[in-house]
């Protein structure tokens, strides 16, 4: 697998923060605020330290092996045989991954903007951003991911400011009322999308400095959260916890709250336009990880003819997998983050790890 | 698409293509300056047959026994009166009476040349082919007999046009000279604004038939060495009939063949072409163009003006945001009018939505026809007003203003609101600095109406998206085609988005200059005397 694209450590970092955030800017505030309230920041933080260990997990097992991917190496931990089905495993992890993405972009775009657009329409679109992004590469991706982070961020700040009006604390308090069992179930969900940085796993090999890679990923870490609370806290204090939570897109009910000088109103469909960047980001950096583990299961030399086999998966999957948005919900706060997420996410990455150091197992460090 | 389209093309173009077909059909095979002058003679005038622009001047050195000889050139590309003093003067009159016999017989033509062609540019040739291609390019060969060479005289000097203020790119404050079709006028005026041995113009003939000079300008020592071996090679592997303009060439060295845009840029300006020399870019100047190509050229150079760097940073930086709004308009507006009326209406307040209803009302068009025959209608008026003779061009704009302006509206045909979106379109379009990429822009602007009328704000957004792919995926001589925004250089920035104080600019631009990556001091940040009295006295 020929690994002359190279990334920063800069840019790195601002891949994980749109890698996260492209959808958990959206859903991550009704879902904590459905068991915790508006102690829902808490989650978030307690999301903050898994985010941090998977990031560490995946680093120190990364550079172990600077060269490879997990596919890769994993056969040299566990063997060649079980290597190959856990990449296998990975690769369908990541499908069902990207098929969830699109689902849930879908799934918005038709129930608020587009309600007369056939559902495959719009994620053949979504996928067509994808598959000219992934098929350019990898820096093309990080790149355009470097061009739209001022973009996504400062809306979702715009958005922020122009709500501060309507803000009150008093919704905040008091703290921690649900009790701390309730806190920790709902943290649940956005431990799965905090440790979604484990695309790492695959893309430590491309970094130019991996030793970098841990201080990058924290920082991406840190500034999630800090985000990720900010838009919880607005949100529960405009909207109170019980609207937030009963709302599937909370923070676009917060952009219908904005009213510059009585003439601008009811602009969610520019946070819309803000979104889609992040979320075409998202898309492709999983829809890149999946060709690209793909096709080192399969020993191919070039992931490009995976492209579009694996876009046509993205589609049908995404649009078979779940009947309704109800089993959508469903799958995202109790399927995904247990059952796929978290194994996947934390659980393997540490049993290798642990592995690796047992048995002294180590890549060829990159030579210069 | 686009590329599947090309590569069809391509592939259909192909066989004929197969051999080069200018493979030096009618250029002779090299010949000699003979002895004899009679050869010579016969030979130019079969070559030149039917020329008459070619002058072949016979006379006589008028020593003892008398010295058979003749100049040639082509009329109108001399200087006729230093052939006329410092050639034929001195040989004819002058030279007899000075010189004896004894000192001249032994070789005419270097005795002639060291002591009489008062000339600074003189070349002793040997290779008659050579002589022609030099007599060609407007330089006088002057033959003597009993002689194997042939000396050829630098006397150029043809009608052209003066030096004068670029029509193409016009300031307000700035210099006003511009580029001309003469080669050496160009090298002038770039080597008047970097007076340093490092400026290194280096030239080639490129055109089996036009043989124009094409010269390579940069500073040895800034430029990025691997650029301008690629720029040399690029050229150098140009076969081509003819090149008459810049753009020939442009359109052979890209790196992107296929895409809408530019990937160098052009000027009529010779202070931005030094200043993108100092920054370390390498200048290609073509013989009879005033268009000057710089490469590497990256997507934010198209939105800089030379002027931006002579006003004050802060109005230049104020420009630069208005044209980064200004290009959005142009590229987005009418995009956008038709993704909102048609798809999100809850976007627009009440009284602005009845009243674009109201406009709307008697129009019988969907918006999205509606919208794109005026942006058509509106690229034929524009066509239609460069390319007419003056006097005529103001029939256009009353044609213009008048029928599609107000009887298009009276009769009901499109509705005010979409008139307004596209002149908005259209004077924003004109912001931008750089005629190159605002025909980019200007193109996509069709595609994204078209993604806005199928799929609303998300249409627009898709198209956005695979035109950022694609942006980023691009590369000019190597140099990422989006930096310094994306891949990201925080020290470049400063004159990218902002215009930052020139004692603020340390750096040239990290990929294309960063052999020498320090321009100025650090410590130049002006300020009032530190020692209070110290400018009394």
């Amino acid at each position: 697998m020929a690994k002359n694209e190279k990334i920063s450590s800069y840019q790195l970092t601002v891949l994980i923060i749109t890698t996260i955030l492209g959808t958990s800017v959206i859903f991550v505030p009704s879902i904590t605020a459905k068991y915790a309230e508006q102690s829902g920041w808490i989650s978030v933080l307690i999301a903050f330290t898994a985010g941090v260990f998977a990031i560490f997990i995946t680093t120190i097992l990364g550079r172990r092996f600077p060269d490879q991917t997990i596919i890769e190496y994993c056969g040299q931990i566990i063997g060649r045989w079980p290597g190959k089905a856990l990449g296998m495993s990975y690769v369908i992890f990541y499908t069902i991954t990207g098929a969830t993405i699109v689902r849930e972009f879908t799934a918005l775009l038709n129930s608020m903007f587009l309600p007369q657009t056939p559902a495959l329409v719009i994620a053949f679109f979504l996928i067509l951003m994808g598959a000219a992004a992934v098929s350019k590469g990898l820096e093309v991706i990080v790149r355009a991911n470097e061009f739209i982070i001022p973009l996504f961020l400062g809306s979702v700040f715009a958005v922020i400011l122009l709500v501060m009006g309507e803000v009150d604390l008093k919704e905040l308090t008091p703290v921690a009322e649900c009790g701390l069992q309730k806190i920790l179930l709902s943290s649940v969900v956005p431990v799965g999308w905090f440790t979604e940085s484990t695309v790492l796993l695959v893309l430590i090999p491309y970094l130019n400095a991996p030793n970098e890679s841990t201080r990058a990923g924290i920082k991406a870490i840190a500034a999630v959260t800090m985000i990720q609370i900010i838009i919880f806290v607005t949100t529960v204090t405009v909207l109170g916890p019980e609207i937030t939570a009963n709302h599937n897109y909370s923070f676009l009910n917060l952009a219908r709250y904005i009213r510059i000088a009585e003439f601008l109103t009811r602009v969610e469909p520019l946070v819309m336009i803000a979104w889609v960047t992040g979320v075409t980001i998202k898309i492709s950096v999983f829809y890149y990880v999946t060709v690209a583990s793909a096709a080192q299961v399969l020993g191919m030399k070039d992931y490009r003819l995976l492209v579009i086999p694996f876009g046509l998966a993205f589609i049908i999957l995404s649009l078979i997998l779940w009947q309704n948005s109800v089993q959508l919900v469903i799958f995202l706060e109790q399927i995904w983050p247990i059952f796929l997420a978290f194994p996947f996410q934390i659980l393997i990455p540490l049993i290798l790890l642990i592995l690796a150091l047992l048995r002294k197992k180590r890549g060829a460090q990159s030579g210069k | 698409m686009i590329n599947i389209l090309y590569s069809y093309i391509k592939k259909i173009l192909k066989p004929k293509n197969k051999d080069n077909p200018s493979a030096d059909k009618n250029t002779p095979n090299q010949v000699t300056v003979s002895p004899n002058i009679n050869t010579n003679i016969d030979y130019i005038n079969r070559l030149f047959v039917n020329s008459s622009d070619i002058v072949c001047r016979r006379f006589k050195i008028p020593l003892d026994s008398p010295v058979e000889a003749f100049v040639f050139y082509i009329d109108g590309l001399t200087q006729n009166e230093i052939i006329n003093d410092n050639l034929l003067r001195a040989l004819m009159v002058d030279f007899p009476s000075l010189s004896s016999i004894s000192e001249v017989d032994t070789n005419i033509t270097s005795f002639v040349n060291d002591n009489f062609v008062s000339v600074a540019g003189v070349k002793v040739l040997t290779d008659l082919t050579q002589v022609v291609e030099r007599v060609l390019e407007g330089e006088t060969a002057l033959f003597i007999d009993d002689s194997e060479k042939a000396l050829v005289v630098s006397v150029r000097e043809w009608e052209a046009r003066s030096v004068s203020e670029p029509e193409t790119e016009v300031v307000v404050r700035g210099p006003r000279d511009g580029f001309t079709e003469t080669l050496r006028t160009n090298t002038v005026l770039i080597r008047r604004r970097i007076k340093s041995h490092r400026l290194k113009l280096e030239s080639m003939k490129i055109g089996e038939l036009t043989k124009t000079t094409v010269c390579i300008a940069y500073i040895d020592g800034v430029v990025n060495d691997k650029i301008v071996e690629e720029v040399r090679e690029r050229l150098a592997r140009i076969k081509i009939d003819g090149i008459l303009e810049s753009g020939y060439i442009e359109e052979l060295i890209e790196d992107n063949p296929y895409s809408v845009f530019p990937q160098t840029n052009f000027t009529e300006r010779p202070d931005k072409v030094a200043g993108g020399l100092l920054e370390g870019q390498v200048a290609i100047m073509v013989d009879t163009t005033p268009f000057v190509l710089l490469v590497p050229a990256t997507f934010p150079m198209f939105f800089q003006a030379t002027e931006d760097y002579y006003n004050r940073y802060t109005w230049s930086t104020f420009i630069r945001a208005l044209r980064f709004v200004t290009i959005n308009i142009a590229l987005l507006l009418p995009a956008l009018y038709v993704a909102v009326l048609t798809y999100h209406q809850e976007m627009i307040p009440t009284e602005l939505l009845v009243s674009l209803a109201t406009a709307r009302e008697g129009v019988p068009f969907p918006l999205f026809v509606e919208t794109i025959t005026m942006e058509f209608t509106f690229e034929i008026l524009r066509e239609a007003g460069i390319r007419l003779p003056r006097p005529i061009g103001q029939a256009v704009s009353i044609v213009g203003a008048l029928v599609i302006g107000q009887a298009a509206v009276a009769a009901g045909l499109v509705s005010n609101p979409t008139v307004i979106v596209v002149a908005l379109t259209a004077i924003s379009s004109f912001t931008m600095p750089n005629q190159n990429g605002a025909l980019a822009v200007r193109f996509l602007r069709f595609p994204i109406i078209a993604a806005a009328a199928f799929l609303g704000l998300f249409g627009v957004m898709v198209a956005l998206m695979l035109m950022l792919f694609y942006l980023v995926s691009l590369r000019s001589f190597g140099i990422p085609y989006m930096s310094p925004i994306a891949p990201a250089s925080k020290s470049d920035l400063k004159d990218t988005i902002v215009r930052a104080p020139w004692w603020a600019m340390f750096t040239r631009p990290r990929l294309i200059g960063y052999k020498d990556p320090q321009r100025q001091k650090f410590t130049q940040k002006p300020g009032p005397p530190k020692k209070r009295g110290t400018n009394k006295r």
